[in-house]
């Protein structure tokens, strides 16, 4: 079977791996408040037959907190749905704000991160590379810096657009990092084989990451 | 006597829902959604049963077992996971905790606590 992505390389599938982990054990959650929520206007109609009073606010309450759950749900689903389909063409031109996006959600669904919050300061940007394998290089970067900052840090991505072509991904919002993130395992690996450039900017607060158009790079998709 | 139960799950609404049901039973809960605050709260009042949440921000569920159990030799601890395995149940069976899976069965939980609580 042709493997166009290149999943086996750099822990990509790995990669694809905890995404798809993490997605679940999401879904899951949701649906034990959903049971929950469902058990408790079971209990509540119970006490209701027995001849105890049934209070219309906290039937409505259980409703809206279903409601939300399966809204949340979808949104889940919807981002799972995304993600899966970035395998399906191994180079493509992608807006890196959307991608940014996408892959925000994704580390969000892990235990020991906080928020990811992504911005384009001049509309949307589009560059030709190779989507998955950005995702797993900005994904890399998030849980390191996450790891780094803990659980309630906040990431802001900001999105620009670079002269002549491809963008710059700013990611900014932490404490001072060190150098040792843009040497783990496979951070460089996969910077390569995307032509990005990766450094840190303002003594270690910032992290930059510049992608040019793979049609720069002399490299194949 | 009245069982003293705490519940740590970051899933608040789960935890939330879990509480008022339970409170149903007859077994009031406090409930909490990080290790940090189940400490303090630990600090102020002796539990008989804590519920643990095995996978959250900040202490993992295992991590907090040790932490209560240092602090509580006595207090007994239920683990909810998401994603039980046969062997997470056997090795925390063996350490003598309970897993449980989520969704849970509530009269299968409350039975658990009522025996936990007697004994």
């Amino acid at each position: 079977m042709k493997d166009d992505v290149g999943l086996t390389e750099d822990g990509d599938l790995a990669f694809f791996g905890k995404v798809s982990a993490s997605i679940s054990h999401e879904l899951k959650n949701i649906l034990a408040i959903i049971s929950e929520t469902a058990g408790l206007l079971t209990d509540l109609v119970g006490i209701s037959a027995k001849g105890g009073s049934l209070d219309p606010e906290s039937i409505l309450s259980c409703s809206d907190d279903i409601v939300a759950e399966i809204q949340r749900g979808f949104t889940v689903i919807k981002g799972m749905n995304r993600f899966a389909h970035s395998v399906d063409e191994p180079r493509a031109t992608v807006d890196l704000a959307e991608l940014a996006e996408l892959t925000g959600r994704m580390v969000e669904l892990l235990s020991f991160t906080g928020h990811v919050r992504v911005r384009s300061t001049n509309g949307s940007v589009s560059v030709d590379t190779r989507p998955f394998r950005l995702q797993h290089l900005m994904y890399r970067l998030l849980i390191a810096i996450f790891r780094a900052e803990g659980p309630r840090g906040k990431v802001e991505i900001e999105i620009t657009a670079d002269e002549g072509g491809g963008g710059t991904i700013l990611f900014s919002g932490f404490e001072q990092l060190d150098t040792g993130i843009l040497s783990e395992t496979p951070v460089p690996s996969l910077a390569s084989s995307l032509g990005v450039e990766v450094h840190l900017v303002d003594s270690g607060r910032s992290l930059c990451l510049r992608v040019r158009p793979l049609s720069d790079t002399g490299i194949a998709g | 006597m009245t069982m003293r139960v705490l519940l740590v799950d970051d899933e608040e609404k789960f935890a939330m829902m879990l509480a008022k049901r339970l409170a149903l039973r007859g077994i009031d809960v406090d409930y909490v959604h990080n290790g940090e605050d189940a400490l303090r709260y630990a600090a102020a009042q002796q539990y008989d049963i804590a519920i643990l949440d095995v996978k959250m921000p900040g202490l993992s569920g295992v991590e907090l077992k040790r932490e209560l159990i240092r602090k509580a030799p006595g207090v007994s601890v239920v683990f909810l996971t998401g994603h039980g395995s046969k062997e997470d149940f056997e090795k925390g069976t063996a350490e003598g905790s309970l897993y449980l899976s989520k969704p849970l069965q509530i009269e299968q939980l409350v039975k658990t606590l009522h025996e936990l609580g007697s004994g």
